[in-house]
């Protein structure tokens, strides 16, 4: 992920009501996989959820709105992408005529919805922390971890013995320990992490 | 039952929730206040309590990243989409536009009537994660799933902004636009402008993702192919001395013969293609450095960084913008500048990031050079209905060899 510009929110909300393109492209920075992420829960389709994404924000440009805060602002975005999200799915179900396939468990309610808006937001944190690390520790990471790709793959596509990404491996934990530590936080978050 | 919006809901405690949660999950020691708050929070609802305990789940955990991770992956490529969606916007209206009908009740109602498919209990995944171990691991499951073509869809947005998909199965009457009704049609959408005159225009705009492409009628009688990752804005009723649309992406057109009012194709600030009754393609794809037009038939001027060229039939001109010069070719092979609408690639005498740059378009793939591109040359042409593991065995025959990881291909020399 990459570095994110900071804006203090006031200046923020200003800017987005002016529809200045740099607020708009930190307002992608931070919002975007978020609400990907929360519809691609809701569709199970990521290209279609992507597309809602990139929708919703494009629809906080058309409105006129200046939101009094960044949580109203949440919530607009939220609120958009979840509507899609379920009008998609209202398509789908048209389509393949799967109206009697729905269970009662299966309903959207707000109740599942806002727990899905905290996971996503969840999930933002905690990707962070690994985007954060420096690149070829990260790459492990993410071919071993993220990508779930067998070791020797791993190995093979770096062009490093299984020895060497032993080490680096061995090496990653050990970087994105000392960052969590600095955070203040246990190693807890790694053992979930690597084994 | 959905509530309208969630502009009511504390935002701070939610952030304030997510902090919690992250907290839990990195071990961080809560305090006795924090972790009644959080204990709260957990009972507010069965959603709650579930996501409590998937983050505990190390390898629900590791799912869930994994499919962030994916997002994650798209997301440059994406963001570059956006940006230039918005400066079209710019372009486009001067004034904001009013709130959207997104939020208007009916959609609430839609919601509210509709039980919906999938529930967030059945979460990201539906393959459970097996146990870690050689050959047992979603990556390698991924690669034996062949990854299907292209196909016809794409997504409408209205003059208010509210979006539609459109894909082959609907039929009927989606929207008015100022008097003008927007209709589809066994897939294709077109424009009825009815008896009465149609109130002053407004615009539209359909877009096709990677793996999509779609067939539309302007509201003049034109047709046109749209290729994959293209967008097309064009006014729901064509008023005033010309006829004005912009383009990205790639797109065939067949431009209905009306001489007094010249029918004009804007790629970009400063290439405008301007036509009388004609067929033509344009391929103006951001990321190829040439914006090509093709003729076909008829005739085109071509308006680009202050130069103007007529074409013949079979010409084509090559706008480069970087350099900001045109060049005028003749005898191009049609056939193969044709072939997407014929539903086939050509690779005739294509360069390998040619060819890879179109599988990229139709199988929404990311391809990925191991080290460096290689100089493979190709020929021939292949039906855009095979899979893309079909298209790569043929391919192989040329001296290149590809690893599919997910939705990731890896070019080795």
């Amino acid at each position: 992920m990459p570095g994110v510009s900071s804006y203090e929110e006031d200046e923020l909300l200003t800017a987005i009501a002016a529809n200045d393109t740099a607020a708009y492209s930190h307002l992608y920075d931070v919002y975007y996989n978020t609400l990907v992420y929360f519809s691609l829960s809701i569709i199970q389709d990521q290209h279609q959820a992507e597309d809602i994404a990139t929708e919703s924000l494009l629809k906080l440009w058309q409105s006129p709105n200046r939101f009094e805060s960044i949580g109203k602002l949440r919530a607009y975005l939220f609120t958009l992408a979840r509507n899609a999200s379920l009008n998609y799915l209202k398509h789908l179900r048209v389509r393949e005529k799967r109206s009697l396939e729905i269970s009662e468990q299966e309903q959207h309610d707000d109740n599942s919805i806002a727990s899905l808006m905290a996971e996503s937001e969840l999930m933002r944190l905690i990707y962070q922390e690994i985007a954060r690390l420096p690149d070829n520790y990260r790459q492990i990471v993410e071919l071993l971890y993220l990508q779930d790709m067998p070791s020797a793959d791993v190995a093979a596509q770096l062009d490093i013995s299984m020895e060497n990404l032993r080490q680096r491996k061995a090496r990653a934990i050990k970087e994105l320990k000392t960052v969590l530590l600095k955070k203040g936080v246990s190693s807890q978050f790694l053992s979930i992490l690597f084994f | 039952m959905p509530t309208d919006d969630f502009t009511s809901m504390d935002h701070a405690f939610d952030e304030r929730i997510v902090r919690l949660l992250h907290q839990q999950l990195t071990g961080e020691v809560l305090t006795a206040g924090e972790q009644q708050e959080l204990d709260t929070w957990k009972n507010r609802s069965l959603s709650n309590t579930a996501l409590s305990e998937k983050i505990n789940d190390e390898a629900a955990v590791q799912q869930m990243l994994q499919v962030w991770h994916q997002i994650e992956r798209n997301r440059e490529q994406n963001k570059i989409r956006f940006l230039s969606m918005l400066q079209d916007l710019q372009h486009s209206s001067i004034s904001k536009r009013p709130l959207l009908r997104f939020l208007s009740h009916r959609v609430f109602r839609y919601a509210a009537a509709v039980a919906l498919l999938i529930g967030v209990a059945t979460f990201l995944w539906v393959n459970q994660r097996k146990p870690a171990g050689p050959g047992n691991n979603m990556a390698a499951a991924g690669k034996n799933m062949p990854i299907a073509p292209g196909r016809d869809g794409a997504i409408l947005t209205l003059a208010d902004g509210s979006t539609m998909v459109l894909d082959s199965a609907g039929n009927g009457v989606l929207a008015n636009q100022n008097g003008t009704s927007v209709v589809l049609q066994n897939g294709q959408l077109a424009y009825n402008t009815g008896d009465g005159a149609a109130g002053a225009p407004v615009y539209n705009t359909v877009s096709t993702p990677k793996g999509r492409q779609f067939k539309l009628i302007l509201p003049d009688g034109t047709k046109v192919w749209l290729n994959a990752a293209s967008i097309i804005r064009y006014p729901t009723s064509f008023e005033g001395k010309e006829r004005n649309i912009t383009l990205q992406g790639e797109a065939y057109f067949e431009v209905s013969q009306d001489a007094k009012t010249p029918f004009k194709v804007t790629t970009d600030e400063a290439t405008t293609i301007e036509v009388l009754g004609t067929s033509f393609n344009i391929n103006a794809y951001t990321n190829e450095n040439i914006i090509r037009t093709t003729l076909l038939d008829g005739a085109v001027r071509i308006n680009a960084y202050h130069q103007t060229a007529t074409l013949k039939p079979g010409q084509q001109a090559a706008v480069k913008p970087s350099k900001g010069q045109m060049v005028v070719l003749n005898a191009v092979n049609t056939d193969q500048v044709m072939a997407w609408k014929n539903g086939l690639f050509n690779f005739d005498d294509a360069s390998l990031d040619e060819v890879m740059r179109q599988l990229e378009r139709w199988y929404d793939i990311e391809v990925v050079y191991e080290k460096g591109i290689p100089t493979a040359h190709f020929g021939g042409e292949i039906n855009k209905q095979n899979t893309l593991q079909d298209v790569l065995h043929i391919l192989e025959g040329s001296k290149v060899d590809f690893q599919l990881e997910g939705r990731k291909l890896i070019v080795k020399p």
